[in-house]
């Protein structure tokens, strides 16, 4: 709370309503069964969570599926922290650090739905499930289970996770709502996959009653979910929208439990007054977004080996301008670690001699690069995809006016979405590139950009004294002694300036007030968050 | 005789609708080599160069597969959308009804507003009412459709605290909302062929008035409106439909952008989605689709023109 | 019809005097246009203003269409900046006058192209007739019956977008369109005996075409281009709406009423309302122009107001 309040820019008059993060949503009723719960939902590819790395497919499991731990949910829980809880594991032990021993809940049961019919669940599910994690075909999330050597079934209610080396993030992964969902074996059978929404048979809080693709996804309430007495809510319906003008309007008019922007829950800031002057009475929470755009420069390649010239690449870009363009002035500085990820992201004005590349300083960038003989100034290329938003599409070509400002010449190449994830996400462009990064909720998929042959690697880093810090990191299963390593790796980068990091918004989640015991997050566990919540009406 | 033209009608109907599908077979021959790695490597739909190649059908000699590709066309298989993996035909049978009604409430509001049109400002030609019909009706034109579409929608929901229900309703939960649900968006769409159906009958009428017999007529002392229903708008809209033959492909395209806006799961989204996934058997099987319903469409209308009047058989 | 040239005995200027003549026929000339098409004059004075605009878009525009002013971020329209600024504190006014270049460019350059390729195809099948005829109709129905939406989205599908696609494949478009209006138009034209005159001293096919036929179709194909142009500038910015416009940095109006225009539609309306006034305007003023060209010009194409529309 402290950290992000600290780091929040007040432009102009605009200080922030940031202060009302954690919502002291009392909780003045009792629970009560009953309602339903509308939201801007998603339509998925398909419902396998195994053969898909779409987040779309991850937030419709949310509601049916459990993993084996998953994050703290509930109002109380600050935005941006992700503690660990068991989900199907009751407990766990280490034994040793390579060594994890779940002990799961006693009668648990599947959804009535054919061919599992509410059976209990048990280790052999857990174990079938992460057996075809690792060896499907096409499984685009198998890296999160890299460090995985096997899943052993010791009794009914007990798996053992071997690993192959010490991985400080492995829970993390374990409790991450992307793609760890526990499946059955039977409905694997049955359809050939789980693609089909058929087969969508979880263990989760709601059961999937209908699909209709681009239309609208019908949850209903599992009666025999494990936490008894939950889910409060009887109905959940996810209405896939398009169009984001007509979205608004459907939330503004009363269409919507809550605001319709991705991830869920959050409205737009430029919206932000409209929305207050309808819907006066609802319940705002703020927390920054961990979506953090940023510059890849080839330092595989001439100028952008020169530390000089990255480092002017940077201090050419106004920040807070473009935050002030883009997110009417609010926002949060980030780290190489996205500040919004505040409990591994060091503090911005912490980063000692690295900050002085993330503040505009056109003088001292044009200084710089003619120190490398580049003062003449020079022509580059970056590539880029709009992600249909227009705050990047601004962002983009207010990056290229800074840079012209100190002679740099920024010829812009805009891709489709498929080419420029194909090529440019993955560090295939010509010069530079620029595009939000993966929302991770660990600081590893961010560091993990700095490591050589990573495809993410879209600068090319290749500093393997930084390399050797990141791995040693990964090792550390001490949390205090991984913080400070981190804080030093994210010190060491801001030094080298291998990306020009952008600021963050800050993510304004509007909910009906009648809501309770609900605390918005980051991460596409909308079913985790709201498996408590209930309606006071 | 009506037989005799129809055959002769059909007859150059097929070459078109041959030159079409070859059309459409051929934009999965356009797709550049580097996408056809893109769509094996980012959409992941397929495991190697091979497969991918094989899915898309490119292994084979190009007429061999253009012959496989219609025969099993022909036999109602669309091949499989790479991003769902399900039949083709089958997503389309679920989404082409959506299109076809919005399309037909359209046809309905475009007749409607510009046919009336079109009758003042014949009637009245060159005055300042004919001038204010036309500019509005152009005016209607030339509003880009999804500014009309947004403003529809957001609008109403500033000052009324209305807008249309995001949610599509199926027929068989409640047809009445399902069918109210179509008229905002196909009065939006409908505008835009209003202009074109009002052009025409202004000046199909225009010719008729001047015609011996409305002269005639006139000078008996008829009452105006009586002449000008009785005898000009039998004559004057003929050309009317075969417009609306036209219209239909102006429609269907208007339906990409009214759908997205409107939330109607119909064949225009699924083609922009498509497009997005890179998914082109999707893309293909509805263009495919499409145009063989607009050859058919004004296949039809043709022979039903040529019924009506037996001058322009040729 | 071309003037024949004066020969002149009174010592005056001849050139002066037919320079002086020829401006005071059109003036005339543009004078009865404007008595009885009033219409149609005001769309030629919009156009008109438009090309201006294109043309001279660094002298009107007081500033850069990138130019980031300091303090004056979503400004509403007033005596500052005329139509307001937008989230990017750049003058609206200035990009509308420079996206009138972008519009100019490919509504022109498309047309431009359709219109060559229509004419190409529409003469030669209307004079030659016969097999060749059929066979090319064929292909222009073909054209035809796609959806242009659906046809132009599938071919920027395969072949990425960008000005250059986006004016290729609207142009494949038109020009089907377009090319059985002026084949119509050519099929009258060779029944007149001047045709059959060139024929029969033995003019080759090249010349009868060139000379005899384009010059009587020409005003056909002036009053499609001018209809085509508007449902261009509609086809650009409907694109732009599915995210398949002229990309940055250029302005398109498209794109400014699109993208940050339907963003800020809520809080700042002026963004969204003065691109769609720009487009809504010039096609206006196609449509406006066009149908009273066609009055004057040519009275053939009255009716089938297909080429416009399809677009």
């Amino acid at each position: 709370m402290d950290l992000t309040r600290r780091d929040l820019l007040a432009l102009g008059g605009l200080t922030l309503a940031a202060s009302a993060v954690a919502p002291s949503a009392a909780r003045a009723t009792a629970p009560k069964r009953g309602g339903e719960f509308r939201f801007r939902g998603y339509t998925p590819p398909h419902f396998d969570p195994h053969l898909t790395a779409s987040y779309t497919t991850m937030i419709n499991l949310s509601f049916t599926h459990s993993r084996l731990l998953r994050h703290k949910a509930g109002p109380d829980v600050k935005p941006g922290v992700f503690g660990i809880e068991g989900d199907l594991a009751e407990s766990w032990t280490q034994p040793d650090e390579k060594t994890y021993v779940f002990k799961l809940r006693k009668g648990v049961r599947w959804h009535k739905k054919p061919p599992v019919n509410g059976r209990e669940l048990t280790a052999d599910d857990v174990k079938y499930t992460f057996d075809r994690f690792m060896t499907i075909k096409g499984n685009a999330n198998r890296h999160m289970m890299n460090a995985l050597d096997r899943v052993d079934v010791a009794d009914k209610h007990t798996v053992k996770f071997s690993l192959k080396e010490p991985n400080a993030w492995f829970l993390d992964f374990l409790s991450n709502p992307m793609a760890l969902s526990i499946v059955a074996r039977e409905a694997v059978e049955q359809f050939g996959d789980l693609k089909k929404p058929e087969a969508v048979i979880g263990t989760g809080p709601w059961v999937l009653e209908r699909h209709e693709p681009k239309v609208r996804t019908i949850f209903v309430r599992h009666p025999d979910y494990f936490r008894s007495g939950l889910p409060y809510i009887e109905r959940v319906e996810g209405i896939d929208f398009n169009d984001p003008a007509a979205r608004l309007a459907a939330f503004v008019t009363g269409q919507l439990d809550a605001g319709p922007e991705f991830p869920g829950m959050m409205i737009r800031r430029q919206d932000w007054k409209i929305v207050k002057e309808k819907r006066p009475n609802l319940r705002y929470v703020e927390f920054p977004s961990n979506v953090m755009t940023h510059v890849g420069m080839r330092i595989d390649k001439k100028p952008w080996d020169d530390i000089r010239v990255r480092r002017a690449m940077s201090m050419a870009v106004d920040r807070k301008a473009i935050l002030v363009a883009t997110a009417e002035g609010v926002g949060v500085m980030n780290p190489p670690v996205p500040a919004a990820l505040s409990a591994w992201s060091i503090p911005h004005d912490q980063l000692g001699e690295g900050l002085k590349y993330d503040q505009y300083d056109p003088a001292e960038a044009k200084r710089l690069l003619k120190e490398a003989g580049l003062g003449g100034g020079f022509s580059t290329t970056l590539e880029y995809a709009t992600y249909g938003s227009q705050e990047l599409i601004d962002a983009v070509q207010m990056c290229v006016k800074f840079w012209k400002d100190v002679g740099v010449d920024v010829k812009v190449v805009e891709k489709p979405y498929a080419a420029f994830f194909a090529t440019a996400y993955q560090g295939k462009q010509d010069a530079l590139m620029m595009g939000p990064q993966f929302p991770a909720l660990d600081p590893y998929n961010f560091l993990a950009q700095y490591l050589p042959g990573e495809p993410k690697n879209q600068s090319h880093v290749n500093d393997p004294a930084l390399a050797d810090m990141i791995m040693n990191s990964s090792r550390t299963l001490d949390d205090k002694k991984r913080r400070q390593q981190i804080d030093e790796i994210q010190k060491h980068i801001a030094r080298q300036a291998y990306y020009v990091r952008l600021a963050s918004g800050i993510y304004i989640a509007a909910l009906d007030p009648k809501l309770e015991n609900f605390g918005p997050n980051l991460g596409y566990d909308y079913g985790g968050r709201l498996s408590a919540a209930w309606w006071n009406t | 005789m009506i037989r005799k033209y129809a055959l002769k009608r059909l007859l150059v109907a097929i070459p078109s609708l041959f030159i079409a599908t070859v059309i459409v077979f051929s934009l999965s021959r356009l797709i550049p080599g580097d996408v056809v790695v893109l769509m094996m490597e980012e959409n992941q739909y397929a495991q190697d160069l091979e497969e991918m190649r094989a899915k898309l059908g490119l292994d084979r000699p190009i007429h061999a597969q253009y012959v496989e590709w219609m025969t099993r066309a022909v036999r109602g298989d669309l091949g499989q959308s790479l991003y769902t993996g399900r039949p083709v035909l089958q997503e389309l049978a679920r989404r082409m009804p959506v299109s076809l009604e919005l399309g037909a409430v359209a046809v309905v509001f475009a007749i409607l507003i510009g046919v009336p049109i079109g009758i003042v400002s014949a009637v009245r030609q060159d005055s300042v009412r004919d001038y204010a019909a036309r500019s509005a009706a152009i005016l209607g034109l030339s509003m880009p459709g999804f500014w009309l579409g947004t403003l529809v929608v957001v609008l109403p929901a500033i000052y009324f605290g209305w807008s249309p229900s995001i949610e599509f309703t199926r027929f068989e939960d409640d047809p009445w909302r399902h069918l109210a649900q179509f008229l905002v968006p196909g009065c939006l769409l409908g505008i835009a062929s209003a202009a074109s159906i009002m052009r025409l009958t202004r000046t199909q009428l225009l010719e008729v008035l001047r015609m011996e017999y409305v002269r005639t007529a006139w000078s008996k002392g008829l009452a105006e409106h009586p002449i000008i229903l009785k005898h000009c708008l039998k004559n004057s809209l003929i050309p009317v439909v075969t417009i609306l033959g036209i219209q239909i492909a102006q429609i269907l395209s208007g339906t990409v952008i009214f759908e997205s806006i409107f939330g109607l799961p119909g064949m225009g989204r699924f083609l922009f989605d498509a497009i997005t996934e890179r998914d082109y058997p999707v893309i293909q099987g509805i263009n495919l689709v499409v145009v063989t319903t607009i050859v058919t469409v004004n296949l039809l209308v043709d022979v039903v023109y040529a019924y009506l009047d037996p001058r322009i058989r040729y | 019809m071309p003037e024949p040239v004066e020969v002149t005995a009174t010592g005056q200027w001849p050139a002066a005097r037919t320079r002086a003549g020829a401006v005071r026929r059109a003036l005339s000339g543009a004078g009865r246009f404007c008595r009885r098409k009033p219409l149609g004059a005001l769309g030629a004075v919009i156009i008109l203003a438009l090309l201006l605009m294109a043309g001279f878009a660094e002298w009107i525009a007081p500033y850069a269409y990138d130019e980031q002013i300091p303090g004056a971020r979503l400004r509403a329209p007033g005596r500052d900046f005329l139509l307001g600024t937008d989230n990017i504190s750049r003058d609206i006014f200035s990009r509308i006058v420079h996206g009138a270049r972008v519009t100019v460019t490919v509504s022109f350059a498309t047309v431009f192209i359709a219109n060559v390729l229509a004419a190409a195809v529409g003469i030669t099948s209307g004079y030659f007739r016969g097999r060749y005829d059929i066979c090319v109709q064929r292909v222009v129905d073909a054209w035809q019956s796609f959806p242009f939406l659906i046809i132009i989205l599938s071919l920027l599908a395969v072949l990425g977008p960008g000005m250059p696609n986006i004016i290729v494949s609207l142009s494949i478009l038109v020009a089907a369109a377009a090319s059985r209006v002026i084949r119509g138009a050519t099929l009258s034209v060779v029944e007149n005996a001047y045709v059959e005159a060139a024929r029969a001293i033995g003019c080759g096919h090249v010349r009868i075409m060139a000379r005899h036929i384009l010059p009587n179709v020409a005003g056909t194909i002036i009053v499609l281009a001018t209809i085509g142009l508007g449902g261009i500038i509609l086809a650009e910015s409907a694109l732009s709406f599915l995210g398949y416009g002229v990309p940055p940095p250029h302005p398109s109006w498209g794109s400014m009423l699109s993208g940050s225009g339907r963003t800020y539609m809520y809080s700042a309306p002026w963004m969204a309302v003065w691109p769609g006034v720009a487009i809504s305007l010039v096609v206006f003023a196609f449509n406006m122009l066009g149908d009273a060209l066609r009055d004057v010009l040519d009275p053939r194409v009255r009716g089938s107001s297909r080429q416009g529309r399809d677009i």
